[in-house]
């Protein structure tokens, strides 16, 4: 019994740790993502700060900026260069919505989500990609290009939410392979 | 004709028995702490996994997500804060919520922790892989004072369904703490799950708020008393619990489901993703483990070290051995075989030794373990990952037995002809 107590305290002094780790905090450099698969289904969320993205959290004030939120518009939009998937999986993209503030939406379908339109102002981006896989449980692994595209970004703490299970995973450019919780 | 080297090897191990002896069993004490580490990290790990299957969510107080984690699946630690019943009523309705099962945490059973729960909890908590709860004998509870035991729970008290049990407040230290005049029933007997279900005393809602119906603050009114026959008359239906599990229509709306709740407005509230806060644990985790394998490598370290001691002090000893050796036709080159021959075979039997130490002392406390910390040693001599350590040993020992085996070589040549007797 004290021994489990003195686990629990040292567990507890470490939960401040973890604690920080839970969604929604914005912190530069650091974005999150969150892949859910259901059946065929296969939907990934990414989150984070638009300075990761682009280098500032404004309007852009000169040609370069808008390029620069364009370019990022572009490489979000682009979802072979974004994540790959093992080819076993069968998966196919469907839709794609890129969130980005700022850019005045050629896309006419994106926005207007309403989930997000009381935060005023936001400055974070948000990309959803769907997929349709034919074979979800190779969904072994997963691979981001997010760090080549946006060499800002620093972390990527991601989250899943699979048939075999959930799971949690801290990205970094060095170690950019995500493997998803394998069915015990 | 050639020498038979592992004959002569034998033979001269056999003639400095204990030196021999201590040394092997300084190498298997290090190869089972070493495995014993590395193996207890992993049964550990699935042990914890296999705990719940099945809950998208758990909800509770806003606090840490390891803690809301361990205080409401493995009973580790204790809440801070409760929440309301109304909120967590509120959520049952949620229409993405499939199903909810809340748990009331605080009061003991000779050591077992109470939880007080719905008869939902039998239907959807889940463990290893989506195996649901089975009762290995009677039921659910029905009445108030009816409850449920873990195999645990039962096995240690030898209790069966029929049996009547008192319950006490907080964890059990006091006697003066126990609700004597409301004693339960055992209703059902769960069958043993691996998890921290075993070791639990599950009654109603209903139940916790009775025996606290004349109690105020952790301790019981003065002049103030209920009799159990008595306690239908009052409002059993719960205030406060601890926490709940949650499980959702469809998996996809998780993650929104954990936003809503984290940012809703009231009552602070903490959704958790189960498996996302283990490894959220384990990455803490991850760190004192690390520690704790590079000691026991290290103590491998000294073993070898110590094998390799005994070699080369053995050499001075052994100068007539060689000398005879080279007598009879060894040649250096011999010499040299001979000394590695003889510490990779100490090295080897000592992981033999070690791994069967291993088996041994895992059989001896793995009932220990199951009992009282729910982690599942799984009986077996090595399993691949293993054998890369040991072969790891091996190789070291053999990098390390290139010195003693050099200077036997180098005295051989130099003056195992000529030693003076």
């Amino acid at each position: 019994m004290t021994a489990q107590h003195r686990l629990a305290g040292l567990c507890l002094a470490m939960f401040a740790v973890a604690a920080g780790a839970d969604g929604g905090a914005h912190e530069h450099g650091v974005a999150h993502l969150h892949l859910v698969q259901e059946g065929t289904t296969l939907s990934l969320v990414f989150e984070s700060p638009l300075d990761s993205l682009v280098g500032f959290e404004h309007a852009p004030r000169d040609a370069a900026q808008k390029q620069a939120l364009h370019q990022a518009h572009e490489a979000l939009e682009d979802v072979a260069r974004m994540v790959s998937l093992p080819a076993a999986s069968g998966c196919v993209i469907g839709e794609v919505e890129v969130e980005l503030p700022f850019v005045e939406d050629a896309h006419h379908d994106h926005h207007g989500k309403g989930e997000h339109a009381e935060h005023g102002e936001h400055t974070d981006a948000q990309a959803h990609y769907t997929f349709t896989c034919t074979q979800p449980s190779a969904l072994t692994q997963l691979t981001v290009g997010l760090f080549k595209a946006f060499p800002r970004l620093e972390r990527i703490d991601a989250e899943a939410a699979t048939a075999a299970g959930q799971g949690k995973a801290v990205l970094r450019p060095a170690q950019a392979t995500w493997t998803l919780p394998a069915p015990r | 004709m050639r020498l038979p080297l592992w004959h002569l090897t034998l033979a001269s191990v056999r003639n400095r028995g204990l030196a021999t002896v201590l040394t092997l069993v300084a190498i298997a004490l290090s190869v089972t702490l070493l495995l014993g580490v590395e193996r207890l990290r992993n049964d550990a790990r699935s042990s914890f996994a296999n705990t719940l299957s099945g809950t998208d969510l758990i909800v509770g107080a806003r606090s840490g997500a390891v803690q809301l984690l361990l205080y409401s699946v493995f009973h580790i630690g204790d809440a801070t804060h409760d929440v309301s019943w109304s909120r967590i009523d509120a959520l049952r309705t949620h229409k993405d919520v499939a199903w909810l099962v809340p748990l009331s945490l605080g009061d003991s059973h000779r050591g077992f922790r109470v939880v007080g729960t719905t008869a939902d909890f039998f239907a959807h908590v889940q463990t290893g892989n989506r195996q649901p709860l089975r009762f290995a004998a009677g039921q659910a509870f029905e009445g108030v004072f009816d409850a449920v035991i873990g195999a645990e729970v039962a096995a240690r008290l030898g209790y069966a369904p029929g049996a009547k049990i008192v319950l006490s407040h907080g964890a059990g230290e006091f006697a003066a703490a126990e609700h004597a005049d409301k004693p339960f029933t055992v209703t059902g007997v769960l069958a043993r799950t691996g998890t921290p279900v075993d070791r639990s005393v599950l009654v109603g809602l209903a139940a916790i708020e009775a025996i606290h119906l004349d109690w105020q603050g952790g301790s019981r009114i003065p002049g103030v008393e209920i009799p159990a026959q008595f306690v239908g008359k009052f409002d059993l239906s719960p205030k406060r619990v601890t926490a709940a599990l949650v499980g959702l229509e469809r998996r996809a709306t998780v993650f929104r489901v954990q936003r809503e709740i984290n940012t809703s407005d009231g009552e602070p509230l903490l959704a958790i993703l189960p498996g996302v806060t283990l490894d959220e644990l384990w990455r803490v985790v991850g760190v004192v483990e690390r520690v704790l394998l590079a000691v026991s490598a290290f103590v491998v370290a000294v073993g070898l070290a110590g094998l390799v001691a005994t070699l080369v002090s053995s050499l001075s000893a052994r100068r007539r051995e060689l000398a005879i050796l080279r007598a009879l036709g060894a040649g250096p080159g011999d010499v040299f075989v001979l000394l590695m021959t003889e510490s990779v075979l100490l090295a080897v039997a000592g992981c033999v030794l070690g791994v069967v130490g291993l088996w041994a002392l895992s059989a001896g406390i793995a009932p220990w373990l199951m009992a009282e910390h729910g982690v599942q040693l799984v009986p077996r001599f090595v399993d691949q990952s293993e054998l890369v350590w040991l072969a790891g040993v091996v190789v070291a020992a053999l990098l390390a037995s290139v010195i003693p085996a050099w200077r036997a070589y180098r005295y051989s040549l130099a003056d195992g002809m000529t030693v003076r007797l």
